[in-house]
């Protein structure tokens, strides 16, 4: 724990921060790469399908892949280009199809955020209509979870929301796009907060931020001074701050109960990144098809944060940001806590990659897996009240029913941090997420083929 | 000498008491078992693996007592013959099968990037991503399948999982662990398979393993029984319709199509680059003599050199499909004349083309029936436009055909080293 | 687990002090035999490199040094030998190796040896410097906890004038008893050591103590005559050893910090019972023992709450 300002009551740890090394006071823009694959399935729930054929001529911001079901999102060309192939690209365990889309020689860059952008007149809207601007420009969760927005604002009937909480946290080491975001642009940040404020009915929004962003911290509150309903709270930095539930309780003091979502205790949670993407979507038309990308890891010649075009290769950040320096270790799609490390550098951002770490041999311990010695430190550490150790040792001797408390945990990791023991306990809940799953659809199968036997 | 009586008649009146007890006890609470129930469970195997989908044997042995049919996976054909005597019944049994892993791209020939630090299990790797192999689809090799197995069935070799067909008694441990659905049960005896899982693009495929298929069609076009499904990038045979042809084989550009008889086969480094097994090499050898025989008395008799021949056939085809293109893109039909050029000037140089006398009087009305066809379409196309259309489509597959009927024009595709 | 022997380390080396070379040799020999016999019994189930490193990752090492503590100086060497088998054999790899068994292996090993050599077990040479090597003309005497059990409260005050024994001399390491029963003042240093640094969790230590406190002192305030002071009570007999050593260890105890708490009263209690109307003098080892048995019982009714529900649920089926 470090600093002053409310924050979760259980669990939880403080990692060392590492944001000196990835400035966040600005941004560079890439220019253009040499081909762009943008992937169909980077969202939860049903991937897109492709609108688009090879050898089609796209403008800036065209529509490539439409939504593909009810929880699904729309997905643009960053640039103007032309389309060189469907295709298959693989993302971690994830196989989706994708386009390839070659920037035409005389597109322009993506463009930058603007610097004293003009308030929103949110007069001309009606809350279905901003939702619906959401939902046509593809916007969806940036904090990485990328959860179609307009369905995330688009509750059961009957169910009330409150409260807007904006995730302006960022409590993964490394990590600085947010904060590079929310200094420099606020009121996109701000704007946008008032159209999802109007979109859903609510009055109330708190902004929580980790006092270890100290200029964020001032930035956005004198962008919100003569504003109503929008407060700014900072939060003590620990990590996961940044989870849902834990900002949560820390900016409202509302729990949401296990196995619920925010929306059971009236309070929708959105990354400020989404809410500047849907400012933009309001006042430019802009779909979501760019995002600040932290390019940082001691491993790296020059980190910093750049604003690049979905479906950037690591590749070209990588050689963008000067290359490698020293012993490049490990690659990690996200931040170290929660990310996907990768051996593939043709493999592309998406709508949710904030970050791409280049972890050199300092930064990375590589040690077997001990015997568990039961030393409660990651009972002591789960921030949800979980016993990790315990689901661990069912997934490992193939108890998996038993290991059902494995559904409540949210993969942030704090329990593989503080083990003495190397134990990669999140990998083994992961195990017993998965097998859980399986059985699950298996006894499913089972079922529908008595049931059609029967028939 | 009433010390010793007392105490003996006492243990003895209460032996006796105790006695009948039990005796009233096992009269009266006696359960009725078919003693047929024994018989049966005594003829199968004993391992009370599930393989039936019952609770072990006793389970299975009850279930074909009561009157309902069922298969043992792992017995033998005597035992089931024996077990249909004691009940006095047929019973319907499945082929005999046995598990395979389908990839073979063991560490010298595949290709391995990164280095995996998770759990050594391929359930955990799999949700990892691509693991240190290069290939998303492949076997992950770190043994799931072999802590699955009860029965020494599986192991690890150089990378890959390869079954030990004499221990597996089928009974799906591994095809249900594997979270790749890499293992999958074949029929013993000589079976044609595809042992690839793969369903990235060729130029992915041929970047990262051998063996991999690339999904080229050439064995769905050859297969003359329609016995191979093709479906994202993967070809897959499907065993029921196979007639053991072996076209397939010769015709896959990568060697990887395969011939064995998994009764007996184990993957080793060897045969991985062999696409038959000994006898079944031994059968495709004499076919191709006899082929050869057949080719070597139509050469005799007048036909064309088959090298020559087949770069013959291959240029006219060439040409044919560039003038369908042509056809249907303006863009395409714009530089029709120079590609035209190019491929006659290539015919040209392959010297004049043998007449079209043929061997065969049988088969010499074959080809003038199609011949004729041919001309009445084009005459047709002439004349209506609706038709004129279509016509490419037509005059190709007519091509087609009489490429068919022309002997030399299969002689290259012979590769007799196949053998032993 | 290095730093543990880093802090029983003052504590050791004061009993080497106290009671002579004799000592030193009581602590050398128990901790070789547990990492001789920690090899052995891993070569059984693994190869020579694996069992080698894993002999000297320092586990081994803590249960000799512990073991050693729970000896008497005087200890001859076959009862060391057996005790380092005892504790690696029963207390650990029967029971499946490190962070697999039940019970504290030490205290295996020290009741084991208490049941069946008592004689040997409770010979407690005085404390005379390591000058004086002990070649066991040396004179023994007893602890002040067996005089109390043996003679009552009045011998007993008549017997620490008599031996000099005092509650700072208990409080330094002066008296008799076994090796790590009498520097109280090193050990606590040692075990606050450990808990500064976080290697241990205070929730054991501070629990434990606690209940002894309180309960002998509610004795001690009804009848002063038959029951000693409370502080005599946490200055002897090993219960600082066991508190910080024994009943810290993390394997043998509950995951959550509720747990410990349970685990820490439930071990004062016993301890406390056992040396008020028991027939032992000491009850610190058994007390550790019995709670060690009952820790997956604590462990199932003190789960944490998870987030955001009600109340504690055990793996309930989730949605």
């Amino acid at each position: 724990m470090s600093g002053k300002g409310h924050t979760f009551k259980r669990g939880g740890t403080h990692p060392p921060e590492m944001k000196e090394l990835c400035d966040s006071s600005s941004y560079s823009i890439l220019p253009n790469p040499e081909l762009l694959t943008i992937a169909t399935a980077q969202h939860i729930g049903a991937p897109a399908k492709a609108v688009v054929k090879n050898r089609d001529e796209l403008t800036a911001g065209q529509l490539v892949a439409e939504a593909g079901g009810f929880v699904s999102a729309n997905i643009h060309t960053p640039v103007k280009g032309i389309v060189r192939g469907l295709d298959m690209v693989h993302i971690g365990p994830v196989n989706s199809p994708c386009v390839n889309v070659k920037p035409a020689d005389d597109a322009d860059n993506v463009p930058g955020y603007e610097q004293d952008a003009p308030a929103l007149d949110l007069g001309k809207y009606e809350p279905k209509e901003i939702i619906d601007v959401i939902k046509q420009h593809g916007i969806v969760g940036m904090g990485g979870a990328t959860f179609p927005t307009h369905v995330k604002l688009s509750p059961p009937p009957g169910v009330k929301m409150d409260v807007l909480v904006l995730n302006g946290a960022e409590c993964e080491p490394y990590l600085t796009s947010d904060d590079c975001l929310m200094r420099n642009h606020p009121v996109q940040i701000i704007e946008g907060t008032r159209a999802v404020m109007k979109a859903c009915g609510i009055e109330k929004a708190v902004i929580g931020i980790e006092n270890n962003k100290p200029e964020a911290i001032r930035i956005l509150k004198e962008a919100c001074a003569g504003i109503g309903g929008i407060e700014i709270m900072p939060c003590v930095t620990r990590y996961p701050q940044g989870s849902e539930k834990h900002l949560i309780e820390t900016t409202v003091g509302r729990c949401v109960p296990p196995g619920k979502l925010p929306f059971a205790v009236g309070v929708v949670v959105q990354n400020v990144s989404t809410v500047a993407a849907v400012y933009e979507a309001l006042q430019y038309g802009r779909p979501l098809n760019r995002r600040i990308v932290s390019v940082t890891g001691r491993a790296v010649k020059n980190p910093q944060n750049v604003l690049a075009p979905v479906g950037t290769s690591v590749k070209d950040l990588l050689e963008f940001c000067g290359g490698v320096k020293e012993e490049l270790v490990e690659v990690v799609m996200g931040g170290p806590m929660m990310g996907r490390a990768t051996s593939d550098i043709t493999e592309p951002t998406t709508k949710g990659t904030s970050g791409i770490l280049f972890l050199g041999k300092d930064e990375v311990v590589v040690r077997d897996e001990d015997p568990c010695i039961r030393c409660g430190n990651c009972v002591e550490a789960c921030p949800m009240g979980l016993v990790p150790t315990e689901i661990m040792g069912y997934a490992a001797t193939e108890r998996f029913p038993e290991a059902i408390d494995a559904m409540d945990c949210i993969e942030c990791g704090t329990c593989a941090y503080v083990c003495p023991s190397n134990r990669r306990l999140v990998h083994w809940i992961r195990l017993a997420k998965w097998e859980l799953g399986r059985i699950r659809r298996r006894e499913q199968m089972k079922q529908d083929q008595e049931a059609k036997a029967a028939k | 000498m009433m010390e010793m009586l007392i105490p003996a008649g006492v243990m003895g009146g209460l032996g006796l008491l105790l006695a009948g007890a039990l005796f009233a006890a096992a009269k009266k609470f006696y359960v009725f078992e078919d003693p047929r129930i024994g018989q049966v469970e005594d003829l199968l195997p004993g391992a009370n693996c599930g393989g039936c989908g019952k609770a072990g044997c006793k389970a299975f042995a009850e279930m074909l007592v009561a009157g309902e049919d069922g298969n043992c996976p792992v017995a033998s054909a005597e035992s089931m013959e024996a077990i249909a005597e004691v009940l006095g019944k047929k019973l319907g049994g499945a082929d005999p099968i046995v598990a395979h892993v389908m990839c073979e791209g063991l560490k010298s020939s595949a290709n391995f990037n990164g280095l995996y630090e998770g759990i050594h299990d391929c359930r955990a790797a799999h949700l990892v991503g691509q693991v240190d192999r290069a290939c998303s689809y492949g076997c992950i090799g770190l043994g799931s399948c072999v802590e699955a197995c009860a029965f020494d069935a599986i192991e690890i070799y150089n990378g890959i999982a390869r079954v030990i067909p004499e221990n597996c008694v089928a009974c799906n441990a591994c095809v249900e662990m594997c979270p790749r659905d890499i293992i999958v049960m074949i029929p013993k005896g000589r079976q044609v398979f595809i042992p690839c899982k793969s369903l990235d693009a060729g130029k992915v495929v041929t970047k990262v393993c051998e063996l991999g298929c690339i999904g080229c069609k050439k064995c769905v076009k050859v297969c003359p029984s329609d016995a191979i499904e093709f479906e994202n990038n993967l070809a897959r045979i499907i065993t029921e319709k196979c007639t053991s042809c072996y076209e397939c084989v010769d015709a896959c550009p990568r060697h990887i199509i395969k011939v064995r008889d998994l009764s007996d086969f184990v993957v080793t480094e060897k045969d991985m680059k062999l696409s038959f097994d000994s006898v079944a090499a031994a059968a495709w050898a004499k076919r191709a003599e006899e082929k050869a025989a057949e080719e070597k008395a139509k050469l005799a008799a007048g036909g064309e050199d088959p090298e020559i021949a087949a770069k013959r056939a291959k240029f006219q085809k060439a040409l044919d499909d560039a003038r369908a293109k042509a056809q249907g893109d303006p863009e395409y039909a714009k530089k029709l004349p120079k590609i035209e050029e190019g491929f006659l000037k290539k015919l040209d140089a392959l010297g004049p083309a043998p007449k079209a006398t043929d061997i065969d009087p049988e088969l010499a009305e074959k080809r003038a029936k199609i011949e004729r066809a041919l001309a009445d379409a084009r005459d047709k196309a002439a004349s209506d436009p609706e038709y004129a259309k279509k016509f490419p489509a037509i005059e190709a597959g007519f091509k087609k055909k009489l490429a068919a009927l022309d002997p030399t024009s299969k002689a290259a595709e012979h590769d007799a080293k196949e053998g032993s | 687990m290095w730093s543990v022997v880093i802090a029983l380390a003052p504590a050791a080396l004061a009993a080497c002090w106290f009671f002579g070379l004799r000592a030193l040799m009581v602590i050398i020999g128990a901790t070789l035999a547990c990492v001789v016999f920690e090899y052995l019994l891993l070569r059984i189930r693994t190869n020579h490199e694996k069992a080698l490193k894993l002999s000297i990752d320092g586990s081994a090492v803590i249960t000799g040094i512990l073991l050693a503590m729970n000896l008497p100086a005087s200890s001859p060497w076959w009862l060391v030998v057996i005790g380092a088998l005892i504790a690696m054999l029963l207390g650990k790899h029967l029971f499946g190796g490190l962070g697999q068994n039940i019970f504290n292996p030490a205290l295996v090993a020290r009741v084991f040896l208490l049941l069946a050599f008592p004689a040997e077990m409770t010979i407690w040479t005085k404390a005379q410097g390591i000058d004086k090597f002990a070649n066991l003309d040396a004179v023994t005497t007893a602890t002040p906890l067996g005089i109390i059990k043996s003679d009552g409260m009045e011998a007993f005050g008549a017997w620490m004038v008599e031996s000099g024994t005092n509650l700072w001399s208990m409080l330094i390491g002066t008296t008799a008893g076994s090796l790590g029963e009498t520097s109280a003042l090193l050990l606590l240093v040692g075990g606050l050591f450990l808990i500064f640094k976080g290697y241990i969790k205070w929730y054991v230590p501070v629990s434990f103590i606690a209940t002894v406190f309180v309960l002998t002192g509610l004795m001690w305030l009804i009848k002063p005559d038959s029951y000693a002071s409370p502080v005599l009570h946490i200055l002897s007999a090993g219960l600082i050893l066991g508190a910080f050593f024994m009943a810290t260890d993390m394997v043998t105890t509950p995951v959550s910090a509720k747990g410990m708490v349970v685990f820490g009263i439930g071990c004062g209690l016993i301890t406390a019972v056992i040396r008020l109307f028991g027939a032992f003098p000491e009850g610190v080892s058994f007390a550790i023992l019995i709670m060690n048995g009952l820790t997956p019982l604590i462990d199932t009714y003190t789960r944490p709450k998870k987030f955001g529900a009600e109340k504690v649920l055990r793996g309930e089926a989730h949605a």
